[in-house]
């Protein structure tokens, strides 16, 4: 009798539980999302142009032609040896391949350069610890807080927005963050396909604070 | 009542109660306030696949912190105490489950959304860590199945009185029957 009892009061509190999941539902202004049908939309070949409309006030779109150029931070200068190593070092990382869809680490900085706005997508912790200079921190926890506002305040929906986390095709970090951006009316949005520690180890720009805006 | 029972409402129900039903409660809030989180770390699981089964993992977004508030709050009130404690036990058993899958699949890397995005005990990245943590948390609500919730909970004062003397408080047996209760 008792575990009758028990077992209807389970069933009871799981069908309360299913009619206030539905209540809530229906009352949420944006729909929950999963961020699986909207394909990437960046493209992978280094062939491809990449068009980016600069946050910067810039009215003209510029247009950048991939394979991007030499990178801008000089390798050590023991030897000569050495140099052409590290360089040819350099570029592998710069041009490690990615998954479909995404930035090479190449044509992540070259946006960087031409004020791009990133968005940190990883742990908090994470992000404390160093992330892109400039990079905002935004993510499926903190997009609908006050914080997450804030900083979204601080991108134009039209911004050329660059979102990493830490990389590589498991890393769904990104892809939720660019399906909200998407929902809130973000339609410039890219991926980058290496993580921030691909950035950081390639010796590009990286910072320890929050700062806003773009390069 | 006896003072073993009122030791044992106090000392363990209560607390069991309260804490288990506030743990839930509070996580249930904590992913309430950010459904779109919470689907995310369902899908980041990679127990279902997210293009096939997306609406499932939507219904179990909103329905699960749901089913938590519920059933903590019941806890906390003593109200329904074992089904409560059951229906717990039962989402400690998947979240464990669902942990450990999780686990020994080295290509996923999950965040626990356990407490939304705040970080109880255990890192936000799924480990041991959590699976100790609700192993642990499954040991007051198998008690309180087996047990009830005491003498303070609701579930005492509204059930009914049984006949027999001693029938409530535990120490009733067909030895112990008063003829007096009986004639009463």
């Amino acid at each position: 009798m008792k575990v009758l009892h028990t077992t209807t009061g389970v069933l009871a509190i799981v069908g309360l539980g299913y009619i206030a999941g539905v209540g809530h539902a229906l009352v949420r202004e944006k729909p929950v999302i999963l961020g699986v049908s909207s394909p990437a939309s960046t493209p992978k070949d280094s062939s491809e142009s990449v068009t980016i409309n600069t946050p910067t006030g810039i009215d003209e779109p510029v247009e950048i032609e991939t394979p991007i150029g030499e990178p801008t931070q000089d390798p050590p200068q023991d030897s000569a040896q050495e140099s052409a190593h590290d360089n040819q070092d350099f570029n592998a990382r710069l041009d490690a391949p990615v998954p479909d869809g995404m930035l090479t680490l190449r044509q992540a900085h070259q946006m960087w350069i031409d004020g791009a706005y990133f968005v940190d997508s990883r742990l908090r912790e994470e992000y404390d610890a160093g992330h892109i200079s400039l990079a905002a921190y935004l993510t499926a926890e903190n997009m609908f807080s006050d914080e997450g506002e804030a900083e979204m305040q601080t991108i134009p929906p039209n911004a050329a927005v660059v979102i990493y986390c830490i990389g590589g095709e498991e890393c769904d970090a990104s892809k939720n963050t660019k399906a909200l951006l998407e929902q809130f009316g973000y339609t410039d949005l890219y991926i980058m396909g290496v993580g921030y520690e691909e950035w950081a180890a390639a010796g590009l720009p990286t910072s320890l604070t929050q700062e806003e805006g773009s390069p | 009542m006896s003072a073993k029972r009122w030791a044992e409402s106090i000392l363990l129900q209560s607390p069991f109660r309260v804490i288990l039903g506030g743990a839930f409660a509070y996580a249930a809030f904590m992913k309430i306030g950010n459904v779109q989180a919470f689907a995310f770390a369902i899908k980041g699981f990679k127990i279902l696949d997210p293009v096939k089964h997306e609406q499932l993992i939507i219904s179990a977004a909103y329905t699960i912190p749901w089913v938590e508030m519920v059933a903590g709050v019941l806890l906390i009130l003593g109200l329904r105490t074992r089904a409560a404690a059951a229906a717990l036990g039962l989402m400690l058993l998947v979240f464990i489950a669902g942990l450990l899958h999780v686990i020994f699949d080295p290509s996923i890397e999950a965040d626990c959304s356990c407490f939304g995005d705040m970080n109880i005990v255990c890192s936000s990245k799924v480990g041991w860590c959590q699976v100790i943590r609700d192993l642990v948390m499954l040991i007051p609500a198998i008690y309180l199945v087996w047990r009830g919730g005491g003498i303070l909970a609701i579930d005492t004062l509204i059930e009914p009185k049984a006949s027999p003397k001693g029938a409530i408080d535990g120490s009733y047996s067909p030895s112990k029957v008063d003829e007096s209760d009986i004639r009463a």
